[in-house]
C-alpha cells in the first residue's frame, strides 16, 4: 500500500479573528465599563464629602503624621505669610485653621494639605512680584480646602485602588492598566479642580483688594519659565499656563472686574 | 509615564509576536509539506508494509514557545470576561506542530512513526511580575524503519 499524505487546507485549531479585533472589543468593554463605574464613584464621593465636617476631616488625617508642623520657628516670611492669610479671613471664610508651612527649597509651588495645612518653597516667595500675586496664589489654595478636592482625589483613588487590587490582585497587568487609564482621567478631573481653584483665587482678590491686578502675574512668569510640549498637556494635572491666563482674563472681562496697579511684597529675609 | 511604557510594551509585543508568529507559520508549513509522506499515527501497532522491519527508535521532539506581552495582555482580559483565549490558540497550535515536526526530523529514513503522543507543561505556572509564561510540548512515538 503506498501511503500518501495530505495537509488539511484549513487550521481549525486557531480562531480566525485577529488578535487586534479582539483587543478592540475587549478594551472597550472593559474601558466602557471602568468610565461608567468611574462617573458613579465620582458622583458618589462627590456626594459623601458633604457630609464629613472639617473636624472629621481633620481626624482622619490626624491618623497620618503630618512632617510640615514643626512648632516654634516660624520664619519673619512666615509670619508675614501668615499675617496676610489672616487679613484674607473675611473674604474667605473657610471652616478651617489654616497655617502656613514656608519649606526652604528653590521649586516654585505650594501646595494644600489635608486638614488646613498650605505649604509653600520658599522659592515661591522670592519668585513674588506682588503682594497682589501671592494672595492670588493663596487664594488658589483655600479654593482647594474650599471645595474639599483632596477628600475628592483620596476618595477616589481609594476606591479604585481597592476595587482593582481585590478584582484583579495585586500583579495584574488589567490592573494596571486600569490604574493608568483612570489616573489619565483623574488629571482631567484634577485640570477641572485646578480651574475652579483659580477662580475662587480671583474672586478673593477681588473682594480683598477691590481689584484683580496682579492676577496673572504667576502664571505669566511660570509660562515664561518653564515650556512644556504640546502632548503633555493630556498628562498634565494642571492646565497649562497659558489657558489659566486666558481664562482668567476672560473671567475679569465676564464679572467687570476692575485692573488696579498692585502692591509690591517686601518682606525682609533677616 | 506607566501608560506609555505600556502601550510600548504593548507595541512592541504585537510587533515582534506577530512577525515571529508569521516566519514560525511559514517554517512549519513548508516542513509538513516535506514530511507530509511520513505516516505519524496514534496507533499501537503498525500500518501494513511490504519488507521487514530493520530498525525501530524512540523518536522525540521537544519545544518550547512563549508569549509575548501583547498576547498576555490579550488572555488577562480574557480572564475578566471570560471566553476563548484565542490568543493563546496560535501559540498551543504552533508548539503541537513544531513539536511534531522535530520528532519527524529526529529520525530520518523511517517508513512511519507509531504510538505518537504529546505532552505539555507550561513553564511557568505562577502569574507573578517578571515571571516568563511559555509552554513546552514534547512529542515522542516510535519509528520504524522498514526494508
Amino acid at each position: 500500500m503506498e501511503y500518501s499524505g495530505k495537509l488539511p487546507t484549513s487550521n481549525v485549531n486557531v480562531s480566525k479573528r485577529t488578535p487586534l479585533q479582539e483587543l478592540g472589543i475587549l478594551l472597550g468593554g472593559l474601558v466602557g465599563l471602568c468610565l461608567i463605574f468611574y462617573l458613579c464613584l465620582g458622583w458618589a464621593v462627590d456626594y459623601s464629602i458633604q457630609h464629613i465636617s472639617p473636624e472629621e476631616e481633620n481626624d482622619l488625617y490626624a491618623l497620618m503624621k503630618f512632617p510640615l508642623s514643626e512648632e516654634g520657628k516660624a520664619s519673619d516670611q512666615t509670619v508675614a505669610v501668615q499675617d496676610l492669610l489672616q487679613s484674607l479671613q473675611k473674604c474667605a471664610a473657610l471652616p478651617y485653621q489654616v497655617k502656613i508651612n514656608v519649606s526652604e527649597s528653590k521649586q516654585v509651588n505650594a501646595a494644600a494639605f489635608p486638614g488646613g495645612h498650605i505649604l509653600i518653597f520658599s522659592g515661591l516667595l522670592d519668585q513674588m512680584g506682588s503682594e497682589n500675586e501671592l494672595v492670588f496664589v493663596l487664594g488658589h489654595e483655600l479654593g482647594h480646602f474650599k471645595h474639599r478636592d483632596h477628600l475628592r482625589s483620596l476618595g477616589r483613588g481609594l476606591v479604585i485602588g481597592v476595587i482593582s487590587l481585590f478584582l484583579l490582585g495585586p500583579d495584574s497587568d488589567v490592573g494596571e492598566f486600569l490604574m493608568g487609564a483612570l489616573g489619565v482621567a483623574n488629571r482631567t478631573h484634577s485640570r477641572e479642580q485646578e480651574s475652579a481653584a483659580d477662580e475662587y483665587a480671583l474672586e478673593v482678590l477681588n473682594c480683598h483688594y477691590g481689584h484683580v491686578g496682579g492676577s496673572t502675574q504667576f502664571f505669566e512668569m511660570l509660562r515664561d519659565k518653564n515650556q512644556m510640549p504640546e502632548f503633555m498637556k493630556y498628562y498634565s494635572t494642571h492646565p497649562s499656563d497659558q489657558k489659566r491666563i486666558d481664562d482668567l482674563n476672560t473671567l475679569a472681562v465676564e464679572r467687570n472686574y476692575r485692573v488696579d496697579r498692585v502692591t509690591p511684597w517686601v518682606v525682609s529675609t533677616q | 509615564m506607566e501608560f506609555i511604557t505600556f502601550i510600548v510594551l504593548m507595541l512592541l509585543g504585537y510587533g515582534f509576536g506577530t512577525w515571529a508568529e508569521r516566519r514560525h507559520y511559514k517554517s512549519i508549513e513548508e516542513r509538513e509539506l516535506k514530511y507530509r509522506n511520513l505516516p505519524t499515527i496514534a496507533l499501537k501497532h503498525p500500518l501494513p508494509q511490504p519488507g521487514r522491519v530493520v530498525k525501530t527508535k524512540l523518536a522525540a521532539g521537544n519545544v518550547v514557545i512563549s508569549v509575548d506581552y501583547f498576547k498576555r495582555f490579550l488572555a488577562s482580559l480574557r480572564n475578566f470576561f471570560g471566553g476563548r483565549v484565542s490568543s493563546y490558540e496560535t501559540l498551543v497550535d504552533r508548539a503541537r506542530r513544531e513539536a511534531t515536526l522535530r520528532m519527524k526530523e529526529s529520525c530520518p529514513g523511517a517508513t512511519q512513526i507509531i504510538n505518537v503522543r504529546l505532552e505539555t507543561a507550561s513553564l511557568s505556572k505562577n502569574t507573578k511580575k517578571g515571571s516568563i509564561g511559555s509552554i513546552e510540548v514534547f512529542a515522542y512515538g516510535t519509528a520504524i524503519t522498514y526494508k
